[in-house]
């Protein structure tokens, strides 16, 4: 097609576009900006109640070890309670700052290369916060046991021990299933399936959005 | 303090500048989805991100390269999502019926209308805004604004698009 041949072309497109009647602008309408307004509520929200539980869990974790220095068990699960606590604030607090850095009125790549961090971001919090509650209820429910008088060497009770043994188990088989779940991905004879057709996993599609960014700029 | 009557001001300024520029979102929504329910609901999505990136708006800036970087991040995100979401099983036939001319006078000139559609719509996203700023006529120097490129960049690129144009329609 030659220019002059592609602006006609381009012109018929533009007015054809602007006549349909699918495209007519009700902007201002109360109920669709309620609606934006609500989905930023709930994001920010969720992540605001992250870093609460976050510093419950920091409280929690500081009174179990402080106040059993001398009891292994109990001081091991405050200092895990205590740090799963940081990670959750970590965790949260970034997800927040990424999200409040988006400005969609800055250059295409730069909000594009964001909003790929904030995915790889909000992916990895979900990941490290989330998968290891399969474990950490126990510390928690051990933590909140040990603020109350304990003695020292009245040993560890069996419900614990088993507990543990049934919660490992459950994140082995979640790992196991995560593995075999990736693999059949990468498997897959299509190169798009292989990025994100799956759509479950951030990392990828973030890894994807910077891949097809780089391509862009360097072609 | 009553600020019912700046909002309204605001409002109605905004809602001005919306209705003289309207046609960047009507086509940046056409070039990025096929279906016309979401292209209604993109075109309202990039209407309620201008509203709210309105406040930071600098009127010393052309008001077309601000809304031209906002319709494109808006777009380029919900063809992401929308990947991830689901795929969408609207075939090319379908999808060109609604930019069919009605009372077509020339079939050559339909046939070519067709083939760009088609062209646009198979770009990569960042190709694809590349593609509509060429075609809305756009200064490099605007170009490279709204897409964060250097402008020489630009110009590598327009005259790589403008070879696969003419070798593929």
């Amino acid at each position: 097609m030659e220019h002059d041949d592609l602006k006609a072309a381009w012109q018929s497109l533009e007015a054809r576009i602007s006549r349909s009647d699918a495209l007519q602008l009700a902007v201002l309408r109360e109920t669709r900006l309620g609606r934006a307004r609500s989905h930023l509520r709930f994001f920010k929200l969720g992540h605001w109640l992250q870093c609460l539980l976050g510093l419950g869990l920091v409280a929690l974790g500081v009174m179990c070890w402080t106040r059993n220095p001398d009891i292994a068990g109990l001081l091991a699960a405050g200092i895990a309670v205590h740090a799963f606590g940081v990670i959750n604030i970590i965790g949260a607090i970034s997800a927040l700052v990424l999200a409040a850095r988006v400005d969609y009125s800055a250059p295409v790549l730069q909000i594009q290369r964001r909003l790929a961090t904030l995915l790889r971001a909000y992916a990895l919090n979900s990941a490290i916060c989330g998968l290891p509650w399969w474990i950490m209820w126990l510390p928690v429910v051990v933590a909140v046991a040990g603020l109350d008088r304990i003695q020292p060497g009245a040993g560890t009770p069996s419900w614990i021990v088993w507990s543990l043994a049934i919660s490992a188990a459950g994140l082995i088989a979640t790992g196991i299933y995560a593995i075999r779940h990736y693999r059949r991905i990468l498997g897959a004879p299509d190169a798009e399936t292989r990025a994100c057709g799956d759509g479950a996993d951030g990392i990828r599609r973030s890894r994807r959005m910077l891949a097809e960014i780089a391509e862009f700029e360097a072609h | 303090m009553d600020t019912t009557v700046p909002i309204e001001d605001e409002r109605q300024a905004f809602a001005k500048q919306l209705q003289a520029h309207h046609g960047i979102v009507a086509t940046v929504a056409a070039s990025y989805c096929r279906d016309p329910d979401d292209r209604a609901d993109l075109a309202q999505e990039i209407a309620i991100q201008l509203w709210r990136a309105w406040p930071k708006y600098d009127p010393a800036r052309r008001f077309s390269t601000w809304m031209y970087r906002i319709a494109l991040n808006v777009a380029i995100s919900a063809v992401r999502n929308a990947a991830h979401r689901h795929r969408h099983a609207v075939r090319f036939d379908e999808a060109l019926h609604d930019v069919e001319d009605p009372a077509p006078n020339d079939p050559q000139a339909e046939q070519q209308v067709r083939a760009l559609h088609r062209f646009i719509h198979a770009q990569a996203p960042l190709d694809r805004a590349l593609l509509l700023l060429y075609l809305d006529d756009r200064s490099h120097r605007e170009m490279a604004e709204i897409l964060g490129l250097s402008e020489t960049n630009v110009a590598t690129k327009i005259s790589r698009l403008r070879q696969r144009i003419r070798n593929e329609l």
